[in-house]
């Protein structure tokens, strides 16, 4: 019970952790503008004047809560997230990113197809858990929907994998 | 259900390659058996849009195609995303990109990645004038006079047009060149903008093309001084009450120096294909380019026919490069 | 002929079976596109355009601008169903309308969201039908100066209501600001920002940042929970719709103030979002109920529906009789008239007055129409709420990934709408608001470009933005409203003071 919901980690080391990142992405961001001028000529601001403030006040507002998060160490230390919650959280989101590193693989119908029957299944907190037959219905069923609505209907070129080349040959055999 | 999944998906690759193997027979003529993508390298609504969706229209009400046809904007960059992307698919005979200049101008002011050369030019098919324009009761009555009040004084004077370090820029530094005037330049999204900007009298002048400002010259807003072209336009309908395209002088006969001036609406597929292959959508403009709606759309937006292909457009374009580099050198753009 | 006379003709050339029946067919398509996110109203024209090549103008223009209606009403139903927004519009409804159906109010939210809607969108073809002219010689009169004072105005409104952690509000919006960046600079003609990497040379688009921000976002905040969506009270009857409505009237004020704010951004090309945006704020400002806003307030439904549909409705307005278009979605329908053979511009009242009155009267009526189709397909909308999370969490993020995937094609930008969903999840559990990131994101680009042109005119004179009485007194209201907190504090305080002189003087 004990490690079920303890605390994974705290508050203040998120906050930190993010205040870094933005800080950083500051960084980036007046690295890059810093190459297309960053001055004030008779015409006005250059290319890189207003990215370059942008950058400088993100990271200045973002320094500024990492030394808000060390003077506040002892109240943020309550748990960010407990253990179980981001337990929950990362089973959601590991599928979602192999779930978009697996579409320019083996194409967006299969991956969303895998996807949602792979998080039908999982579903375990059901008192019944899904039989496979619905499993596979409401799975193929969305990808159908998916290729009607956006390849067939608004004519979005989706990129079909193996499953469109196998459609081209098809075509092409029939002729 | 992992199990299921993973052998459907070896199925799958077993079946492809085994298609794969016995669809070899090669087919006489080359034809495109996938969906032909036609990419805009322009934003939704702009010229080059409309050429695009005009071509895939001609294409679909005259059946010049047994396949079906796909339009997509990119214009990132002014276009240089479609041409980038184009330069990825090397190859891949199913695309097209709609351009102007841009397709060969743009690599010589900005780092892209791609050279025109890249990709495989199929076809121009129209030309734009450019004219120059003022607003409806300005204090100056032509070209001449117009420049001469530049060179007196030229603070409070400015030229509007679309986009920077393109053609509408690169045209108001060929003219302060040759006037020896100090003409400051605004760059707005589009030409469209800079029209009404010109109609709300808040700059002076801009050198859109014919279409961008018809309607506000029909309309009493705007009238235009002189076109930048060696002979006067054929279109000889009237447009107003009492003028024409054809009544608009020459800016060479108002004495502005710069002889000619158009941009190409060029058409490119991606590099690595055959020549086959282009020769077949070389014949696809061509009869686009033949029927009544796109000879049509010439005359409504006053644009200059012209069909330019193979070694004829390459001339073209290098042409066009070699008069413009030495502008761009002096004005600093030229990418090192 | 009067405006009036013209309108009647124009009512009878769109009163037959076939334009009302593509009225339906445009109202329904545009709903489905609205509904997918990343999936718009500009796309969904744009994919419409094809069709309409062989149709009458009028036909055509009554299927795309229908469509258009369709996608306004639709953004909204998955922006208080599922706190995505299915446009960038419809933002600022998700900050009351999702809270109000977590509390089972969904069909409420729902039913307000589309009446004022309505409500804000016939002001504005009002305006288009009566004021056209007028409103265009004005429009004429804004350049460079007046844009910027216009998206000024539009940053310091929504700064100066606002009521997060000020530093985690300014990086939250630099963030946006960056974002708009990346890319082409329209001034200058450079690439910004894109470190020679082909996928940032068109920018970061906002609207894969939207899906993942919100989408994926709570989604994990959802699960995090380890909650599903609670929805199963969702039932529209009638009772409701007729129970709202009785409610609707006490918010007048509201919604004459969010219509005032749509239209003025809606003619002055700052868009449908920032004016839902900037409606919100002083509502929220001006409101008695101040501390519900945010929280599940029929009021926070009402003011960004309002301003977003009137704006999305007169921002036709500058397209017909200028020729420049208000909204993204405007800008393709531009295109379509041209390709049918019409310019738009001054003469194209009097040139084609059959097509002009046509597409107003079917403003009319096709909203109208949107209104009773819309409703009908309320309990569909809020079915899905019942379909088992481990059912409805797979498609609704496939949707997201599908459409983030459409917006360039490209796979680059699923990642993205990864990145963001990841940063959507520590935004909400830390207090970083969201809206200020989208608003940055919209109009940065344009408010920069704006800012450096209007220094090309003066040569670098900032004195330009109070060199008339129009844009002196935009760029005034835009300063008054970034420090009202501290005026509204200092008018109080002085208040006090002689409130407290009465008293001592009194006894």
């Amino acid at each position: 019970m004990s490690t079920s919901t303890s605390a994974l980690v705290g508050t203040r080391w998120v906050e930190l952790g993010l205040a870094l990142f933005t800080a950083a992405l500051g960084g980036v961001v007046m690295y890059g503008s810093a190459s297309s001028g960053i001055g004030w000529d008779d015409a006005g601001p250059q290319a890189g004047y207003f990215p370059f403030y942008i950058g400088l006040l993100m990271s200045a507002a973002s320094l500024t809560t990492v030394l808000i998060t060390f003077l506040q160490w002892r109240r943020l230390s309550e748990a960010f997230v407990s253990r179980e919650a981001f337990n929950r959280v990362l089973k959601v989101f590991v599928p979602i990113v192999l779930f978009v590193a697996s579409m320019p693989l083996i194409g967006l119908y299969l991956a969303s197809a895998g996807f949602i029957a792979w998080f039908m299944w999982r579903d375990r907190q059901r008192p019944q858990p899904y039989g496979w037959m619905t499993i596979v219905a409401v799975a193929g069923g969305a990808a159908l929907a998916s290729y009607l609505i956006f390849a067939l209907w608004f004519k979005v070129p989706l990129d079909a994998g193996p499953l469109g080349d196998l459609a081209a040959l098809a075509r092409r055999m029939l002729k | 259900m992992r199990n299921v999944y993973g052998r459907r998906l070896t199925h799958l690759f077993a079946a492809c390659t085994l298609f794969c193997a016995s669809a070899l027979p090669a087919l006489a003529a080359w034809q495109p058996d996938k969906n032909v993508e036609i990419l805009v390298a322009g934003g939704p609504g702009g010229g080059t849009d409309q050429l695009g969706r005009l071509i895939q229209s001609i294409i679909t009400q005259h059946n010049l195609l047994n396949v079906s046809t796909v339009v997509m904007n990119k214009g990132g960059g002014n276009g240089a995303e479609a041409f980038l992307d184009m330069k990825l698919t090397q190859g891949d005979a199913e695309r097209l990109v709609i351009g102007t200049n841009n397709v060969y101008l743009l690599p010589l002011v900005a780092k892209l990645g791609y050279q025109w050369s890249d990709l495989t030019p199929v076809a121009a098919v129209a030309e734009d004038d450019f004219i120059l324009w003022t607003y409806q009761d300005a204090p100056w009555k032509d070209a001449k006079s117009y420049y001469e009040a530049v060179k007196a004084d030229a603070s409070n004077m400015r030229m509007g047009g679309s986009q920077s370090k393109d053609v509408d820029q690169t045209l108001t530094l060929l003219l302060n060149q040759t006037t020896g005037s100090k003409l400051v330049y605004i760059p707005f999204k589009s030409g469209s903008e800079a029209a009404i900007q010109l109609a709300g009298k808040h700059i002076t002048s801009n050198v859109n093309n014919p279409s961008e400002s018809l309607s506000q010259w029909k309309g009493n807003q705007l009238q235009p001084l002189c076109v930048f072209s060696r002979e006067r336009m054929a279109y000889p309908e009237k447009v107003t009450a009492d003028k024409s395209w054809a009544d608009i002088p020459t800016c060479k006969e108002q004495g502005l120096g710069v002889e000619q001036y158009r941009f190409p609406r060029t058409v490119f597929m991606p590099g690595g294909v055959s020549d086959e292959q282009r020769a077949f959508y070389v014949e696809l403009m061509r009869k686009v380019s033949q029927t009544p709606e796109f000879k049509e759309y010439l005359t409504r937006n006053a644009l200059v026919p012209t069909f330019l292909e193979g070694k004829d457009l390459v001339t073209y374009i290098e042409k066009d490069s070699a008069r413009v580099t030495p502008v761009f050198t002096e004005a600093g753009w030229l990418r090192k | 002929m009067t405006e009036f006379d013209s309108l009647m003709q124009g009512m009878s050339l769109i009163m037959t079976p076939g334009h009302i029946g593509l009225m339906v067919i445009g109202v329904l398509l545009g709903i489905l596109v609205g509904v997918l996110p990343g999936l718009g109203a500009p796309n969904g024209v744009a994919l419409l355009l094809p069709l309409t090549f062989t149709m009458s103008p009028v036909s055509a223009i009554i299927l795309l601008s229908c469509m258009y209606w369709g996608a306004l009403f639709g953004g909204s139903i998955t922006s208080i169903l599922f706190n995505i927004p299915g446009e960038p519009s419809s933002v600022a409804t998700t900050f009351d309308g999702y809270p109000m159906a977590r509390q089972g109010k969904a069909a409420e939210a729902l039913t307000a969201a589309f009446t004022s809607a309505l409500l804000g969108a016939l002001v504005g073809v009002l305006l288009l039908t009566f004021l056209s002219s007028r409103i265009a010689a004005f429009a004429m009169e804004f350049s460079s100066p007046e844009f910027f004072a216009v998206y000024l105005l539009a940053f310091c409104t929504f700064i100066g209501m606002s009521k997060n952690p000020p530093l985690k509000t300014v990086v939250s919006m630099m963030i946006g600001f960056a974002m708009a960046a990346i890319g082409m600079d329209t001034v200058s003609g450079d690439l910004r920002l894109t470190f020679d990497q082909p996928w940032l040379l068109s920018g970061m688009s906002f609207e894969v940042a939207v899906i993942g921000l919100f989408g994926i976002g709570e989604i994990l905040c959802t699960v995090e929970e380890g909650l599903v969506f609670r929805g199963e009270h969702v039932k529209i009857t009638p009772m409701v719709i007729l129970r709202t409505w009785k409610k609707m009237p006490r918010y007048w004020l509201t919604w004459l103030r969010s219509t005032l704010v749509g239209c003025w951004m809606g003619i002055t090309p700052g868009g449908p979002t920032a004016a839902s945006f900037m409606s919100y704020s002083l509502a929220r400002r001006f409101s008695k109920n101040r501390e519900n806003f945010g929280k599940g307030e029929l009021e926070g439904v009402i003011a960004p529906e309002t301003a977003d549909h009137s704006a999305g409705t007169s921002a036709l307005l500058p397209m017909l009789t200028l020729g420049i278009p208000g909204s993204a979605t405007a800008a393709v329908m531009l295109g379509g008239l041209m390709i049918w053979g019409l310019h738009p511009g001054p003469t194209l009242f009097t040139e084609q007055h059959d097509f002009v009155w046509g597409l107003i009267a079917s403003m009319y009526l096709g909203n109208v129409v949107s209104l009773i189709v819309v409703l009908a397909t309320v309990p569909l909308f809020a079915s899905i709420l019942r379909i088992p999370f481990s059912i409805i969490a797979p498609i609704i993020i496939m949707v997201c990934a599908i459409g983030a995937y459409s917006v360039h094609n490209s796979m680059f930008d699923v990642g993205m709408m990864l990145v963001f969903g990841a940063l959507g999840y520590l935004f909400k559990k830390l207090g970083y608001p969201i809206a200020p990131l989208v608003l940055a994101a919209v109009l940065g680009d344009k408010a920069e470009d704006a800012f450096r042109q209007s220094m090309l005119f003066s040569n670098g004179e900032l004195g330009i933005f109070w060199s008339n009485p129009l844009v002196g007194g935009l760029t005034t209201a835009a300063l008054l409203m970034l420090f009202w907190p501290l005026i509204a504090r200092g008018i109080k305080a002085l208040g006090n003071l002689k409130g407290a002189r009465v008293q001592r003087a009194a006894p």
